[in-house]
C-alpha cells in the first residue's frame, strides 16, 4: 500500500479520544440452585446447565486437615491420596481404567477446612461416575501396599516443596501467624511415618458421614434425576453428627518479626508480609475485600502500579485475603532482585501507610467495587466453578442467600470503612515479614523491620 | 468386574447451534464472532501472528518484551491504563507470547464490548513509547525470567534446554523469555519497527465470543478497526528443521533440583500434518491419567518415578514430542530409560487394542468439550484454527479427525517418529546439596 495513503488514514482517523465506558453493569443472577436433603442427612444441590452433554459433581465433607492430630499431620492428605486405591469391589487398576475409559474424571482433594471428592462425566456415563464416587467415598479399603506407595510419594514431595521459594515463604508465614492452631502446622517426614492404616480407617469412619456432607451437581442434569441417582448410590450411607475437636486461637504477635529463609543460590528474593485476619464469615470481610482490591488486587492495584510499573522491582506485587473457617490471614507478596530487597519492603510499607491515612477517592472506590461485582460472573462462568461457590457457602457456614447478596454487600462499603479496616487490620507493629533468598546476598538492614530469625530450607532455625 | 460398554457419546452441542461468523475487513483484519448468551459476558481475543520464532539472533526475548510494551500506553491511553480501565468495569485482561503468536485478551461484562474494541484499536494504531517505560518493562521482564526460569527447579531444562539441544534452526532453538544479555540489547527503535511490521491488521485475527449480537458487533468492529491501515506483507520465517542424523544426549546440573530427572524428545511434524492426530492419541496413551502406560509402569508398578508429564509441545511448526520424568529416590536413569524405550517400542511393534484406542479417543472428546466451556477458551480456539488452518470453524469438526484414526495408523506413526536417531535426551542431576532429597 502507498505510504502517503497510510498517513492520510492515520490522521483522518475519527476515533473517540475518551474510552466509551458504559456505566451500567449487566444484570446477572447466580443460576437457580435447587436443593434436597435425603433422609440420612446428605444434602443435594443442583445447578442445571444443558449446554454441554456432561455433568460435574462435587461431594464436600466437613473434614479439614485441621483435624489431623498434630503428631500425624498429613493424615487427611494421605486419606485423600489413598481413597481411590481400592474398594471392597474393585482394585485401583480397575478403578482408574473404568474412569478413564469413558473420558471421565474422579479425584479428591483436601484443604484446611474441607475434603472434596469431585468428578466430571459425560451425561451418558453419569451413573457409572456416581457408582464410583459412592464406592471410593463409602467403602475404600486402603490396601497396605497402595498406602505405602502414597506415603512415600508424600514424603518425597516434601523435598519438592522445599525447593520452591513460594512454598518456603508460605510455610514460614503460616507458622508465624497461626501456631499452635492446626492451621499453622505443616506435615513432616516424621508425622507422615506416624500414620497407620488403622488411623486412615478410623478417620474415614469418623468424618465420612452424610450429616454435614454436601453433594453438588452442575451441568446436564435435573434435580429429580439427581435425587433419584443420589438415593440409589448414597441412600444406604449412615452416620450421625460428628464430635469434632475445637481449637483455641493463638494470640496475635506483640511485635514485628522478620524470618529469613536461607535458600542458597536463590536468584531472587521472595517477600511475603502478613497479619492475622478474621474468619470467612466475619462482618468486615467485604470491607476488607474492597480495601484489598484497591491496595493489592491484580494489575490495577496500588502495589502493582508502584512496585512494578513505577519502580521495576518485580514482575508482580499483590495482596490477598485468606479467610478460613476459624481465622485468616491478610498477605502481601512480591519477588524482587536481591539488590532492591530493602527498597521493596519500604515501598510496601509506604503503600500500607497511605491507605491507612489517606482517604480513598470516590472514583477509586467505585472502580474497585465494579471490579468485584462485575468480574463475579466471568470468574464463575462454568458450572463447576458455581458448584465450588455453593460448597464454600455451606462449609464456611455463610447465609443461604449469601451469593445472591454478595453484590449488595460489596456495594455498601464506604470510603470511610475502607480506611477503617486498613487501620484495623494492616498492623505494621505486628507484621510478620518472610524473606526467602540467598542469605549471603541479603543486606544487613532487615533488622529495622523487626527481630530477625534465620531458617534453612528444611525449616530448621539457623541461629 | 463391570466395565462400561464404550460407545460414542452424544455430541449434540448447544454451542454449535449458536451463530458464528468469519469475515475479513478491507485492511486484512480477520474477525470471528460467535454468539453465546449463557452468561452476560464477552471475550475478545486478538492474535498477532508474531512470536519468538520471528526474532533474530542477539534479540531473543524481544517479542515477549514487546508484549509488555503494549500495556505501556498508546495515543489515547496512558501507561498502565489499559489494564486499569478493563478492571474498573469488572473485566479481566492479559496477554501472552509463544514461539508462534502473541495474544491479547479481555473478558468483560457484555455491554463493555465497545470499550474493549476502542482500547485494542488504539494500541494497534499507535503506541506511545518512552525510554523510561521501556527500561521499566525491561526490568520487569528480567524479574519474570528469574521468577519463572532461573529461580525454579527444572524450568531451565523444560523452558529452554529442550529446544536448544533438539533444534538446529534458530527460530525454535531459542526461548520465548530470551536471555538477559539479549534483553539488554533491545532498543526503543526495535520496538517501533516491530509494531510497524507485525502489529498491523493484516497480521492479526480477532475473535469475539459471548453475549453479543453479530450485526451490532460487526458494526462496532468496523467503526474502530476499518480505518487502521494495513502494513507490508510480513516476512515468512523459515522454520524447517533438517532431519536429525543421530541421537543427541547431554547432562545438566540443576541448582535447585531435589531429584534426578530425565527428559526425552522426538522431532515430530507441524500442527497441520495428518500425523498430528495419531501423535496426540499417543500422548493420551502414554501420559494422560493414572491408567496411562508410562504412569502405570513408572510411577505405580516400578516406583521409579515421582512425577511425569509429556506429549506434543504445542508449537505450530516442526514440534517435539517429549517426556519429562522426575526420578524417585529408589530409581535411576538407566532403569527409567529402559522402561520408556520398551513402552515406545511396544507401540511400534504391536497394534493397541480397540479398548485402549477408545479410551484415548474418549479422553480427546473430554478435552474437546473443555476447550469450549468458557467464552475465552472458545475465542482462543477460534484464533488458533484461523491462524494455523485458516479455518476457525474447524473447532467443531476437528474431533472427527481424531476419531477416524485406526490402531494400525497409530503403530505406523509411532514407528515413524520413535526412532533412536530422532531422539534427544537430557539427564538432569541435583547440583546443590541443600535441595537434594534427604539433605
Amino acid at each position: 500500500m502507498n505510504h502517503d495513503f497510510q498517513n492520510a488514514n492515520m490522521f483522518g482517523f475519527s476515533a473517540l479520544k475518551k474510552p466509551p465506558i458504559k456505566e451500567r453493569l449487566p444484570h446477572f443472577r447466580i443460576p437457580e440452585v435447587r436443593e434436597h436433603t435425603l433422609p440420612n442427612g446428605l444434602h443435594i444441590l443442583v445447578i442445571e446447565r444443558h449446554t454441554l452433554p456432561k455433568v460435574s459433581f462435587r461431594l464436600g465433607i466437613n473434614l479439614g486437615s485441621k483435624y489431623d492430630p498434630a503428631e500425624k499431620k498429613g493424615l487427611s492428605e494421605l486419606l485423600s491420596a489413598s481413597l481411590k486405591k481400592g474398594t471392597s469391589r474393585r482394585d485401583y487398576q480397575t478403578i482408574s481404567d473404568t474412569i478413564e475409559s469413558v473420558g471421565g474424571e474422579l479425584d479428591s482433594d483436601v484443604n484446611e477446612d474441607g475434603f472434596f471428592v469431585f468428578g466430571e462425566f459425560f451425561t451418558d456415563y453419569l451413573d457409572l461416575g456416581l457408582e464410583l464416587l459412592s464406592e471410593i467415598s463409602l467403602s475404600p479399603v486402603f490396601p497396605d501396599q497402595e498406602v505405602e506407595k502414597e506415603r512415600s510419594k508424600l514424603i518425597a514431595n516434601l523435598a519438592n516443596e522445599n525447593s520452591s521459594p513460594q512454598f518456603l515463604a508460605r510455610r514460614r508465614m503460616i507458622e508465624l501467624l497461626f501456631q499452635p492452631h492446626p492451621y499453622g502446622c505443616y506435615k513432616t517426614e516424621q508425622s507422615l511415618h506416624n500414620i497407620s492404616r488403622l488411623d486412615l480407617q478410623d478417620f474415614h469412619r469418623r468424618y465420612f458421614v452424610p450429616h454435614n456432607s454436601f453433594l453438588v451437581f452442575a451441568g446436564d442434569i435435573k434435580l429429580e434425576e439427581a435425587v433419584r441417582k443420589t438415593e440409589k448410590y448414597f441412600g444406604e450411607w449412615k452416620g450421625g453428627p460428628v464430635d469434632r475437636p475445637e481449637f483455641k486461637l493463638p494470640g496475635v504477635a506483640d511485635q514485628p518479626v522478620v524470618n529469613v529463609v536461607d535458600r542458597p543460590g536463590s536468584e531472587q528474593v521472595n517477600l511475603l508480609l502478613g497479619n492475622r485476619l478474621f474468619a470467612r464469615n466475619h462482618p468486615d470481610y467485604h470491607r476488607m475485600l474492597v480495601m484489598n482490591k484497591i491496595l493489592g488486587g491484580g494489575g490495577s492495584g496500588r502495589l502493582f502500579l508502584y512496585l512494578r510499573e513505577e519502580k521495576g522491582y518485580t514482575y508482580g506485587a499483590y495482596s490477598s485475603l485468606n479467610a478460613l473457617k476459624e481465622t485468616g490471614a491478610w498477605l502481601a507478596n512480591a519477588e524482587v532482585r536481591p539488590e532492591v530487597t530493602i527498597d521493596a519492603l519500604k515501598a510496601f510499607f509506604e503503600k500500607f501507610q497511605e491507605i491507612k491515612t489517606e482517604p480513598v477517592s470516590s472514583a477509586e472506590l467505585k472502580n474497585a467495587k465494579r471490579y468485584l461485582v462485575g468480574s463475579f460472573p466471568l470468574k464463575n462462568e462454568t458450572p463447576a466453578s458455581i458448584a465450588s461457590l455453593l460448597l464454600q457457602q455451606k462449609l464456611y457456614g455463610l447465609p443461604k442467600d449469601y451469593w445472591q447478596k454478595y453484590a449488595h454487600l460489596v456495594d455498601e462499603v464506604s470510603s470511610a470503612e475502607v480506611r477503617q479496616v486498613a487501620e484495623k487490620y494492616i498492623r505494621e507493629q505486628q507484621m510478620a515479614v518472610v524473606v526467602v533468598g540467598d542469605a549471603k546476598r541479603l543486606a544487613g538492614q532487615l533488622e529495622k523491620f523487626g527481630q530477625v530469625e534465620v531458617y534453612d530450607v528444611q525449616n530448621r532455625p539457623v541461629r | 468386574m463391570k466395565t462400561a460398554i464404550i460407545a460414542p457419546v452424544n455430541t449434540q452441542r448447544e454451542s454449535e447451534k449458536n451463530e458464528m461468523i468469519d469475515m475479513q475487513l478491507n485492511n486484512g483484519l480477520r474477525v470471528i464472532v460467535a454468539e453465546d448468551h449463557t452468561t452476560p459476558i464477552v471475550a475478545v481475543d486478538i492474535w498477532y501472528k508474531v512470536g519468538s520464532r520471528d526474532e533474530k539472533p542477539g534479540k531473543s526475548g524481544f517479542a515477549h518484551l514487546f508484549e509488555h510494551m503494549m500495556f505501556e500506553g498508546s495515543e489515547n491511553v496512558a501507561k498502565s491504563e489499559h489494564m486499569k480501565i478493563i478492571n474498573d468495569v469488572g473485566g479481566i485482561v492479559n496477554g501472552s507470547t509463544t514461539q508462534d503468536r502473541t495474544n491479547y485478551w479481555e473478558v468483560v461484562p457484555a455491554n463493555q464490548l465497545e470499550l474493549v474494541l476502542w482500547l485494542e484499536a488504539d494500541r494497534m494504531r499507535s503506541l506511545n513509547l518512552t525510554m523510561e517505560n521501556f527500561e521499566n518493562q525491561r526490568d520487569t521482564v528480567k524479574e519474570e525470567r528469574r521468577m519463572r526460569v532461573d529461580n525454579q527447579p527444572y524450568m531451565r531444562v523444560l523452558y529452554e534446554m529442550k529446544d536448544e539441544v533438539a533444534y538446529t534452526n534458530f527460530a525454535y532453538r531459542h526461548s520465548v523469555i530470551g536471555s538477559m544479555e539479549d534483553l539488554d540489547n533491545a532498543s526503543l527503535e526495535d520496538v517501533r519497527r516491530f509494531h510497524d511490521l507485525y502489529y498491523r491488521p493484516n497480521n492479526a485475527v480477532m475473535s469475539i465470543v459471548g453475549d453479543v449480537e453479530i450485526p451490532q458487533t460487526i458494526d462496532l468492529v468496523k467503526k474502530y478497526f476499518e480505518e487502521i491501515p494495513p502494513g507490508p506483507p510480513v516476512p515468512v520465517v523459515d522454520l524447517s528443521e533438517p532431519p536429525q542424523q543421530s541421537e543427541k544426549r547431554t547432562q545438566y546440573r540443576d541448582p535447585f533440583a531435589p531429584f534426578t530427572a530425565y527428559l526425552f524428545a522426538y522431532h515430530i511434524p507441524d500442527r497441520r500434518h495428518t500425523d498430528y492426530y495419531a501423535i496426540e492419541l499417543l500422548e493420551k496413551i502414554l501420559f494422560d491419567g493414572e491408567s496411562s502406560r508410562l504412569y502405570r509402569k513408572l510411577v505405580e508398578e516400578q516406583q521409579l518415578v515421582l512425577h511425569l508429564l509429556g506429549g506434543s509441545d504445542g508449537k505450530f511448526g516442526p514440534s517435539l514430542f517429549f517426556g519429562f520424568v522426575q526420578i524417585s529416590p529408589q530409581g535411576n536413569i538407566a532403569a527409567v530409560e529402559q522402561t520408556v524405550r520398551a513402552e515406545l517400542a511396544d507401540l511400534t511393534e504391536n497394534r493397541i487394542t480397540d479398548k485402549e484406542l477408545e479410551k484415548a479417543k474418549n479422553k480427546i472428546k473430554a478435552d474437546f468439550y473443555l476447550k469450549q466451556e468458557s467464552v475465552r477458551a472458545r475465542a482462543d480456539q477460534f484464533c488458533m484454527y484461523a491462524t494455523v488452518f485458516d479455518k476457525p470453524g474447524l473447532l467443531y469438526q476437528e474431533l472427527d479427525r481424531y476419531l477416524a484414526v485406526t490402531a494400525e495408523e497409530l503403530r505406523e506413526v509411532a514407528t515413524r517418529y520413535f526412532t533412536p536417531d530422532n531422539r534427544t535426551v537430557i539427564e538432569i542431576f541435583p547440583r546443590n546439596e541443600h535441595f537434594r532429597s534427604g539433605a
